[in-house]
């Protein structure tokens, strides 16, 4: 035996590049998944906060329309709360219209008729494109009517 | 192997030109090249060493840009996900007071907003130097908003966090809009903008002496 051969073979360093690859590759997609996840909680505590202020503000149009209007007469009154633009305008500060687009949607209960289910819903676009939404629903009861038996 | 017979001759590698047939040739043994097993006492040669150097700090260097980066990253998002969660629990303070409070009580004074609680205690909250603040002046016959050097404001949210914004208006009879901007005092954190209406849950106007 003159000379051993100590090189790697072509078989060894494909499977070490390989390797050292994938370690890459991952550590470089937990960096971005970080960034990301941190974005997407930050974009829905807004989305939240906005999607809470809609029922919030439906709530507020029911009292005021017992408040102003009196006594409703009949027990079915989900045409009664109109959405109006201002429940839909989801602007922060008065700036320009932020990304997030808020939609009330108020429907008659089927069980019961002395409640209305509210959903609002908030839309908007992550940093990568991808649609998101946050919907939070709530029930309210008609406290002025006492429904017939 | 000085013998020319012929049949030894086969065991050897063809004859190359010139040579006779029936003659052995002695071919020189083809030079040692340098092995581990020839040298007195195995190591590396310099050159050896510093390429292998080399291409160590290179991959190190590679390496810990990448961690360092990382750890920025990760900083970043503890120091967002702080900030968040201090905003959300100042907001949480806040909106259960208003929303028990007295809606019949509710005013917007600038940046500060006033109102009576549901122990029928004057509540003012505002922000003093970048924080949200919370001051209880207890019963008082004309519930407004205390002025920013009164010793009764306490912090509800915390120092790491600096209120850059923050703004209260009555958008109809009982309701309370806030919009809230915040930062971490951390460098390169954005600024957080959110927005909520509060109703009050009360529905009787507040009578003092209830």
């Amino acid at each position: 035996m003159i000379m051993q051969n100590k090189g790697f073979t072509l078989v060894e360093v494909l499977i070490g590049l390989s390797i050292a690859t994938a370690a890459a590759v991952s550590v470089a997609y937990t960096i971005a998944n970080t960034n990301k996840v941190a974005d997407a909680g930050k974009q829905t505590f807004i989305a939240t906060n906005l999607a809470h202020e809609g029922l919030e503000l439906t709530r507020a149009l029911r009292d005021d329309i017992w408040f102003t209007e009196g006594v409703q007469e009949d027990a079915d009154w989900s045409d009664e709360i109109v959405v109006s633009e201002d429940i839909n305008k989801t602007i922060i500060f008065d700036q320009d219209p932020t990304e997030f687009i808020r939609t009330v949607m108020i429907t008659q209960d089927d069980d019961h008729d002395e409640y209305i289910n509210v959903t609002s819903k908030v839309d908007w676009t992550s940093a990568r494109g991808e649609g998101k939404n946050v919907e939070i629903k709530e029930k309210l009861y008609n406290w002025y009517v006492t429904p017939t038996p | 192997m000085k013998t020319k017979s012929k049949i030894n001759v086969a065991y050897f590698s063809p004859l190359d030109k010139g040579e006779r047939e029936g003659v052995v040739t002695l071919r020189p043994t083809p030079p040692r090249l340098p092995s581990y097993e020839g040298r007195k006492s195995a190591a590396f040669t310099l050159i050896e060493l510093l390429i292998a150097m080399g291409i160590f700090a290179v991959f190190i260097t590679i390496i810990t840009g990448v961690f360092t980066n990382f750890i920025q990253v990760q900083r970043h998002a503890i120091a967002q996900g702080q900030l968040i969660s201090d905003m959300r629990s100042a907001m949480e303070a806040f909106i259960k007071e208003a929303r028990t409070g007295y809606g019949s009580t509710y005013a917007a004074e600038g940046d500060a907003v006033v109102f009576v609680n549901q122990n029928n205690d004057c509540i003012t909250f505002r922000v003093i130097d970048g924080q949200f603040k919370r001051a209880d002046a207890g019963e008082q016959d004309v519930c407004s908003a205390e002025d920013s050097d009164s010793n009764r404001f306490s912090p509800i949210t915390s120092k790491a966090t600096e209120i850059i914004g923050l703004e209260f208006s009555i958008p109809v009879d009982r309701v309370i809009t806030i919009k809230l901007t915040a930062t971490s005092k951390k460098d390169g954190i954005p600024p957080i903008s959110i927005q909520n209406s509060i109703t009050s849950r009360q529905m009787e106007p507040y009578a003092q002496n209830q």
